[in-house]
């Protein structure tokens, strides 16, 4: 029998068949076709987003103080950089960028891009607009680089280098970002945006160059620096260790560059900062060699360095108060002491290196000559004390027999202050702790209950109790070594914390002063707010002091580089001063990542 | 006999219905996977650029902690460094997976940079790299911005020296391709290839690439 309904089985066929190509038309065709135009969608919208993250980013990173419009175009430079043309057949984004100015600059970039469709047109739909928004951060930045090219940089220069250009000098925005520099051995220099001899004008409300940091340390139209980049990049290594000149230079010129933007503007939108790099503890001091008179705490009388039977004609032996005349026959030289070898390291050490910072411009030549940098940052400039100098009986190396040099009996010469009123005694710091490549601590000094004090020279066997490890087992260390170095550990110690104190300005400290051959000279107590009047809206300057410390060359002090930046890791970490950052290094990839660290804190560019 | 008719019928009619159902299965969840990936690569790039722009703390492409961030980052692309799984890849060393990421700061040699024009930068005026890193396997792809020669980076740290990007020809950056940049300052570079998803005669995406510029 044949099946009663024939249609049955071509039925089922041809329904089979219709109801696949009903089901495609209606339904299986177009979800493909939706899915294909939202992965379309999609697809730009995430690159889109991309982009946008890539202009927001980028406008913030690249904020310069032009106008707004200037942030759009920047934007829309990235935006259609990282938006391929013709995405997807899209058209090109379409742009906006808004910047809020403040302590912390917002740059908002929106972006939309039309996209025509596929499949979606059949239901009219012909295009759709994808659309993103971005917001990115930072902080406008003033910084003072300060580098240690002492000896025992040797050989790790170029890795210097290239961390400090790498990871910090191209985080930073040319035209936007100020940058100084100060290079720092046993003195230390400004040498941008302008190295000028000395005499040179300490007062922040100088005008005359260098006159702190500034936007144009990439640019190289100033044929006696060259740009930041060749700057850095000639720094060669040799010599002491003089720290807390170093910082109280960079402290200067940033206030100049403070009392700029106070002058101009009536406010400091910029966080003024100083980076601080060393690989090693500070063993130098910046003093007035042969300063008479008494300082202003009322515990010396006799400033002079130089011990009074130095047979330099320029020692001073009384009380002398006079000002530097400019004639030749000055009593006023200033330089600086420090010891070598230092605590830790083999032989003992001794009062050592004497050096002017000064010209004497009768004779036309230097006399002692530049510890620090003239006119490059390297070390071949450096001349030491009877090269060329017209002062009769001032000459001989700086050996640690040196005419010129303390006695160890005269260690209350070392001045209760440093050239810039950074205290070298009193309850400071003294006991030192340092940690070498590995993280290991190498020794400490203990010293609990004795520091330096100028009035009192103690013996090295009563000023180190018990059984205490100085100098690495190499053998006592000699009292005046110990005794300089605790006054230079505290000269660093106190100008980091004056500094952050913005000591100028509360006017409570003995203030070096330094102006120049006809100007005076000395130690003064600093009275009143001269050195920062004329600024509306002047106030505390917030400083925030970042230190890198590179152990890979024999260890730091730990200790007090933490107190340096005050850290909040550091024993004496004070709440009410700016609170900075101390980002240990001991190898070259460290070094790279500890510089990306200081720039990342100082910007604090965020998305 | 009717139903078995009706059964033949059936397979039949899913026999000739099969290749083109085929087609579009198969060609849906190829494209699926390659758009996978597509995304995965906007992704990585866009991840990869925004931590190097930032120069956020810690974050260096040369340490091998920073490109572990990569790895997890890229997902199933397959990125490996090198095979040791301990010395990073700077420069040369191949990793072994199926992903390659370049980073790259450039610049614009411009008047600024180069006061003497072509008397001191043989490269005056031209987008130059002045670092580069690959992490993961080179011979997935090549950057498409070009690549200087190994000889001038530097094995350690991927810098590539001024005195090296001002003049050595291999150091120029082919930016021809993407739209006008903000000349003047460095930017950051970061590109990502992966694997697409191949089927055969249906789907062919060897490689899926993004870029992107912060």
């Amino acid at each position: 029998m044949r099946p009663s309904n024939p249609r049955s089985g071509s039925g089922q066929r041809g329904i089979a068949v219709v109801w696949m190509t009903l089901m495609l038309c209606t339904f299986l065709l177009p979800m493909v076709g939706l899915a294909i135009d939202l992965t379309v969608l999609y697809s730009v919208q995430s690159k889109l987003s991309a982009a946008v993250d890539g202009g927001a980013l980028g406008a913030g990173r690249l904020l310069t103080t032009a106008s707004s419009s200037s942030i759009t175009t920047i934007a829309t430079q990235f935006v259609n950089a990282n938006f391929p043309t013709g995405y997807w057949g899209s058209q090109a984004p379409v742009v906006t960028a808004t910047y809020t100015n403040g302590l912390t600059q917002t740059v908002q970039v929106s972006a939309t891009a039309v996209v025509p469709l596929l499949f979606m047109r059949i239901l009219g739909f012909n295009s759709a607009t994808v659309g993103s928004t971005g917001t990115a951060t930072r902080r406008a930045s003033r910084i003072e680089l300060v580098i240690d090219r002492s000896g025992s940089m040797t050989g790790v220069e170029s890795d210097l280098q290239s961390a400090a250009i790498n990871n910090l000098l191209n985080a930073l925005n040319p035209g936007y970002d100020e940058v100084g520099l100060v290079i720092f051995d046993f003195s230390a220099a400004v040498v941008y945006p302008q190295y000028t001899v000395r005499p040179y004008n300490f007062s922040p409300t100088d005008s005359s160059t260098p006159a702190g940091p500034d936007v144009n340390f990439m640019t190289s139209n100033n044929p006696a620096t060259g740009t930041m980049v060749n700057l850095i990049n000639s720094i060669q290594a040799g010599g002491n260790t003089g720290t807390a000149e170093a910082l109280s230079l960079a402290y200067i010129e940033l206030q100049k560059a403070h009392v700029k933007d106070l002058l101009a503007n009536g406010t400091d939108i910029r966080t003024n900062a100083i980076v601080l790099f060393t690989d090693g503890g500070a063993n130098q001091i910046a003093v007035n060699l042969n300063q008479g008179g008494a300082d202003p705490t009322g515990t010396v009388t006799n400033l002079s360095v130089i011990k009074s039977s130095s047979s330099c004609s320029f020692q001073s032996t009384g009380t002398f108060t006079g000002t530097f005349t400019g004639t030749g026959t000055a009593d006023q030289m200033r330089g600086s002491i420090g010891s070598w070898p230092p605590v830790g390291q083999t032989g003992n050490g001794d009062l050592f290196q004497l050096a002017s910072l000064d010209t004497f411009t009768s004779t036309g030549s230097y006399w002692g000559a530049y510890f620090a940098t003239h006119p490059y940052p390297n070390s071949s400039d450096d001349q030491q004390i009877g090269q060329t100098t017209p002062l009769t009986g001032c000459a001989g190396t700086p050996t640690p027999s040196n005419v010129n040099m303390l006695s160890s009996t005269q260690i209350s010469r070392i001045p209760p202050q440093d050239l810039y009123g950074n205290s070298t005694n009193g309850g400071g710091y003294w006991t030192s702790s340092f940690i070498d490549q590995t993280g290991t601590q190498q020794f400490t000094v203990y010293a609990t209950g004795y520091n330096y004090d100028p009035t009192q020279v103690v013996t090295t066997a009563s000023k180190v109790p018990g059984s205490v490890n100085i100098g690495n087992g190499n053998g006592p260390v000699s009292t005046q070594e110990y005794e300089l170095q605790i006054a230079a550990w505290n000269a660093l110690d106190n100008a980091a914390m004056n500094i952050r104190g913005d000591a100028y300005y509360t006017g409570t400290y003995y203030q070096g002063v330094d102006t120049g051959p006809s100007g005076s000279i000395g130690y003064v107590p600093y009275t009143g707010t001269a050195l920062r009047t004329g600024a509306a809206g002047d106030a505390p300057m917030k400083i925030e002091i970042l230190v890198i410390g590179y152990t890979g060359n024999g260890g730091v002090d730990d200790t007090l580089l933490r107190r340096v930046a005050n850290d909040p890791s550091s024993n004496v970490f004070d709440t009410n001063q700016q609170e900075g950052i101390y980002v240990p290094a001991n190898n070259t990839s460290e070094m790279a990542t500890a510089f990306a660290a200081v720039a990342s804190e100082l910007l604090r560019l965020a998305q | 006999m009717t139903r078995k008719n009706s059964r033949g019928n059936s397979a039949l009619e899913f026999a000739l219905l099969l290749p083109f159902m085929t087609t579009l299965l198969l060609g849906t969840i190829g494209a699926g996977f390659g758009l996978l990936h597509n995304l995965e690569v906007i992704q990585l790039a866009r991840d990869t650029a925004r931590l190097y722009a930032k120069q956020a703390q810690n974050i260096n492409f040369a340490l091998q902690g920073t490109q572990d961030i990569l790895v997890t980052l890229a997902g199933d692309l397959g990125l490996q460094q090198t095979a040791s799984g301990t010395t990073p890849n700077v420069f040369g060393t191949a990793g072994t997976g199926t992903a390659v990421v370049y980073v790259s700061e450039v610049l614009y040699l411009g008047q600024n940079l180069c006061p003497n024009g072509t008397a001191s930068c043989a490269n005056y005026e031209h987008w130059v790299f002045a670092q580069r890193i690959v992490i993961g396997n080179p011979s997935v792809d090549s950057s498409h911005f070009g690549s200087p020669s190994a000889s001038i980076i530097n094995s350690t740290t991927g810098t590539i020296t001024t005195a090296n990007y001002e003049n050595n020809a291999t150091a120029i950056a082919n930016m021809t391709g993407v739209a006008a940049l903000p000349t003047g300052a460095y930017l950051y570079v970061a590109e990502a290839t992966g694997p697409g998803v191949s089927v055969p005669g249906f789907w062919n995406s060897p490689k899926v690439y993004s870029y992107a510029i912060f």
